[in-house]
């Protein structure tokens, strides 16, 4: 193997990958092979060029991005989805990782107790 | 009808032409209408407003006050359920200086001629959900004093022209989705005594301008995206009292100008990201009664100043990075009440005082390095509910004074150092609900007075040298739902006292040196769960009754001297799902009934008079001959008779079988009854991971292509709905070629999907059990009811699931929770390796499943083949897809 030069170790990044993809779909409702991506190949070249263009809205799905808010709120996990999708796969986050960041891209929705002023009632279990 | 406007009209013309007071009321009532008539007024809380009567009618109105001068002055429309529009005519009220509309259920965007009205004094829109923008213009209410819109779903800017209002006092816009970021405009209200913007999206630094509102008393502006820290100009906010910043992604280090507020009573700033040293300063802030900075990423000592703070009542710095000592002079606050500091890196011991001079309810000083003896005082005043000390170092007997503490109601103290014996008392405190002692170094026996406590529902003594019998009523305790106290010396006969254990669920006695038998009454223990009596001493039978406990689920026994034969009603027992009795001394057959059909053989083994099963068969008479102790030869007879007719029966199974396979095979028929379906007359066995309700048999007749549900990589999918259990589950057939059988690799496959169906996690489909011959292997797994997530995205139907991103966003969610835990928490990880929406699933509450982990791998290994690629295109890079070719032709090749 090694004097090919290439070390195929099948680690934890190649699902890193795969979990960005099902990211993009949540986030377009697109396929990852779609004939409207035209010359790029795949859903990661096609969300790609849209950032190059500076119009990543374009991507989002409108069924369920209608409003300013909540597509920023898709924007968050894009983000997260192209790191996961990074070419190399030492680039690409550890599920840990990524958890933490999506904790980070949370929708913001009124909870009922958001407003009252709580005392720290917390307590370790 | 007509009549009614006709004299409507003559009366308005009348009033017209008499007096222009009255034209105005007139207008009034009809904007009021106009008002009434875009309203959705569910009760008819309205049902007093209608046109005709007589003039100035419309002042009696519900929720209406007019002025001297007969103009509506004040609209009061809270709490009446209203939704609809709130009509452009409110603009007609002129005079309008105080409008309510709290507490409705408006969703629309609130009127912008709602700024037209320049005479409002307070304007309260609070706790509806009114959308879009806050209309700007309001800045010409020059009057306008309070401003309340909190809990709407207002979003864009905060408008800029609020700054104008000069003599507003409350502004309250707390919990709506505004976002960027807070107007330095605000600077301008000068009146300004409470400030609430919590709960938005609002971003950017906290302006240094805000300092600039002498007036400020109130400042809740917490639960937002904000950058930066806390200006230090909020040191000239000499009038501030209540400080909420929590939550509030601030950061940096907490300004030392804090400390010149001398009037602040509350400051909230959990949950940010503020690091450095907590300020000395704040020894000045005299006023202070509740101090939480909890949740950030402080470091360094607690100062001791903080000890000069005489009213403070609450104290909590808990998950911070703190370390030293906790200062001696906190014991000398003569308020505190709650202290918590858990999470840490505190060490020394706990003031000498604490608890002597203040009512202390809450002391939780969990998971930190303290060390030194738990103080005398913490219930001195006779308030302390709840004292959790648990990993720590603390040394020393448990204080007497706490088993005489009668407001306690947690007592978690385990691992620590402690030593001594139990104080007497704890079973006297009538609050008292947990008692956590484990891992310390407690020795003596446990109290008598325990068993006659009625408050008490978890107990757990484990881990100590505790070594005396058990108080015979100890079970008894009404309210008792677990009792560990296992890896102690205790000894003695289990009390024959189950009679009366209305709420037990978990009894934990093992690795003690419990003797004597097992007492048939455990079996009235209705509740009862978990039932751990292993690594014990014990004799005699198991007794059958315990078989019918309802809710038992796991028993475990083993390690023990039990004797005699397994009763064979085990299998059907209602809940059982381990039953471990391994390394006893038990007898005869192993019933081959219910759960023990699919008992895993360790939880067998160490038995050496077992047979049947996974053990040497029993042979008809063999338990009889073995109890009756006939003779020797009569037994080898028997056996040969036996082995001969055996040999033939399987032989003339393999060829029905086969037969019957092959007939299978090419009709795609199933009936039921058929068992073998193997080529080679290899029973299928069913391998359960957890209780089920059905056979391998039930499985199998629903194995058919009308009941095909999906195909993949890796097998075709079933769906399998058994009739009698009425249950549903997925059945995945694994492809197989000949060569795995050649190679032998069968057994592999079946050791590693045993290893997947001890994955446990929500997100995760769960292996409910396998079914294996010597060619063929299906899965079990739950069935999804809402499939999978490829189709609830681009199938037909997608327009019903998934039409909002909180779903979708919940669902990414799931699916990394799901793959960390295979990535992280399993040993070895597992590697999914084809991760596509196809292989999430999605349960009844929409959360997602992953299927197929590990089936990949298996596949690839045993099948080297460029089409069994693990992987789905578009779901692996682009150049990974080239490597993994290319390596499974060098392998291959």
């Amino acid at each position: 193997m090694a004097e090919y030069g290439y070390s195929l170790k099948v680690d934890e990044k190649i699902d890193i990958y795969s979990f960005g993809i099902v990211l993009l779909e949540l986030i377009t409702g697109k396929r990852p092979i779609d004939p409207d991506f035209g010359e790029s190949v795949d859903i990661v070249g096609w969300i790609r060029r849209k950032i190059d263009k500076n119009s990543p809205e374009e991507a989002l799905d409108p069924s369920v991005g209608n409003c300013k808010h909540v597509q920023e709120e898709m924007l968050l996990v894009l983000r997260i989805a192209l790191l996961c999708t990074a070419k190399l796969p030492k680039e690409r986050p550890s599920m840990r990782d990524v958890i933490m960041m999506l904790g980070e891209a949370k929708p913001r929705r009124k909870g009922g107790k958001k407003n009252e002023t709580l005392t720290a009632n917390k307590e370790s279990m | 009808m007509q009549l009614k406007t006709q004299s409507f009209i003559i009366v308005f013309f009348f009033f017209c032409c008499i007096c222009c007071a009255g034209a105005e009321a007139d207008n009034e009532a009809s904007a009021l209408l106009s008002i009434k008539a875009g309203l959705i007024d569910p009760f008819n809380s309205l049902h007093d407003w209608k046109d005709g009567g007589a003039a100035k009618a419309h002042c009696n109105w519900t929720g209406v006050q007019c002025n001297s001068a007969g103009a509506v002055e004040k609209l009061n429309l809270s709490h009446m359920n209203l939704s609809g529009i709130v009509s452009n005519e409110i603009q007609s009220l002129k005079s309008l200086t105080f409008l309510n509309l709290c507490c409705n259920g408006f969703e629309s965007p609130l009127s912008k001629h709602i700024t037209n009205l320049t005479s409002l004094k307070s304007l309260d829109v609070s706790q509806n959900f009114f959308t879009g923008d806050f209309p700007s213009g309001l800045g010409k209410a020059s009057e306008l004093v309070s401003l309340n819109a909190s809990s709407n779903n207002f979003s864009g800017f905060l408008p800029e022209d609020l700054g104008n209002i000069s003599s507003l006092e409350t502004l309250d816009l707390r919990g709506s989705f505004f976002e960027g970021s807070i107007p330095k405009s605000i600077s301008n209200l000068s009146n300004l005594k409470y400030l609430g913007l919590s709960g938005n999206n609002l971003t950017g630094k906290i302006p240094d301008e805000i300092g600039k509102l002498s007036l400020l008393e109130y400042m809740i502006i917490g639960y937002n995206e904000f950058e930066g820290g806390i200006p230090k100009e909020f040191g000239n906010l000499t009038k501030l009292k209540y400080l909420d910043l929590a939550e509030g992604n601030v950061g940096g280090e907490i300004p030392d100008e804090l400390g010149k507020l001398k009037l602040l009573n509350t400051v909230f700033l959990y949950k940010n990201s503020f690091e450095g040293k907590i300020p000395t300063t704040i020894g000045n802030m005299t006023s202070l009664m509740l101090l939480d900075l909890s949740d950030n990423m402080l470091s360094g000592n607690i100062p001791a100043e903080i000890s000069q703070l005489k009213n403070l009542q609450l104290l909590n710095f808990m998950r911070n990075k703190l370390s030293g000592p906790v200062p001696s002079g906190l014991g000398d606050l003569p308020q505190l009440e709650v202290l918590e500091l858990w999470n840490n890196s505190l060490s020394g011991p706990l003031p000498r005082d604490l608890g002597k001079n203040s009512p202390l309810q809450w002391l939780d000083v969990s998971s930190n390095s303290l060390s030194g003896e738990i103080p005398e005082t913490l219930c001195t005043k006779g308030n302390l509910t709840k004292l959790i000390l648990f990993n720590n170092a603390f040394n020393g007997p448990i204080p007497t004074s706490l088993s005489k503490c009668p407001s306690l109601v947690r007592v978690r103290i385990q691992n620590n150092f402690l030593s001594g014996t139990i104080p007497v008392g704890f079973g006297k405190l009538e609050k008292l609900q947990r008692l956590e002692l484990a891992n310390n170094s407690l020795t003596g026996g446990i109290p008598e007075d325990i068993a006659s406590s009625t408050s008490l529902s978890f107990i757990d003594f484990s881990r100590n040298n505790l070594h005396s019998s058990l108080p015979s009523t100890i079970i008894s305790i009404s309210n008792l739902q677990t009792f560990i106290v296992s890896e102690n010396n205790l000894e003695g006969d289990i009390p024959d006292q189950f009679q009366d254990c209305p709420s037990l669920g978990v009894l934990d006695l093992s690795s003690n040196f419990f003797s004597g038998v097992l007492p048939e009454s455990i079996a009235s223990c209705q509740k009862l769960v978990k039932l751990s009596l292993q690594n014990n001493l014990l004799t005699g039978g198991i007794p059958k009754a315990i078989a019918s406990m309802p809710t038992l689920s796991i028993l475990d026994l083993a390690n023990n001297s039990l004797t005699g034969q397994i009763p064979d009603n085990f299998g059907m027992s209602p809940a059982l799902e381990t039953f471990n009795v391994s390394y006893n001394k038990l007898e005869g057959p192993v019933p081959e009934n219910g759960m023990l059909r699919a008992i895993n053989p360790n939880d067998l083994v160490g038995n050496a008079g077992l047979c049947g099963g996974f053990f040497p068969p029993c042979g008809k008479t063999s338990a009889y001959t073995m109890r009756h102790g006939s003779s020797h030869t009569k037994h080898i007879i028997v056996g040969w008779i036996i082995g001969i007719s055996s040999i033939l029966a399987i032989g003339l199974a393999a060829l029905v079988a086969r037969s019957i396979y092959m007939k299978w095979y090419t009709e795609g028929l199933c009936f039921r009854g058929r068992f073998y379906g193997g080529s080679k007359g290899w029973p299928w066995r069913l391998m359960a991971f957890q209780r089920l309700d059905f056979t391998s048999t039930d499985i199998l007749s629903c194995i058919k292509e009308t009941n095909v549900i999906g195909m993949g990589g890796t097998g075709v999918v079933y769906k399998a709905e058994i009739a009698q259990s009425s249950t549903v589950v997925a059945v995945k057939k694994l492809w197989r070629t000949e060569s795995d059988i050649e190679v032998g690799s069968g057994d592999d496959l079946v050791g590693e999907v045993n290893l997947l169906g001890r994955l446990r996690h929500r997100n995760i489909v769960r292996l409910l059990g396998f079914l294996y011959n010597d060619t063929d292997v299906m899965i079990v797994y739950e069935f999804m009811v809402n499939g999978n997530l490829g189709d609830a995205l681009h199938g037909k139907q997608s327009a019903r699931l998934l039409v909002d991103w909180v779903s979708r966003y919940n669902i990414a969610l799931g699916i990394a929770q799901g793959l960390a835990y295979l990535h992280h928490d399993c040993h070895p990880p597992v590697i999914h390796r084809d991760i596509k929406s196809n292989n999430i699933l999605l349960d009844a509450n929409l959360e997602a499943r992953i299927a197929d982990f590990g089936l990949a791998k298996m596949m690839v290994r045993k099948n080297e083949t460029v089409s069994m690629i693990a992987g789905s295109y578009g779901y692996i890079a682009p150049g990974e897809l080239l490597l993994t070719i290319l390596t499974i032709f060098i392998f291959v090749g």
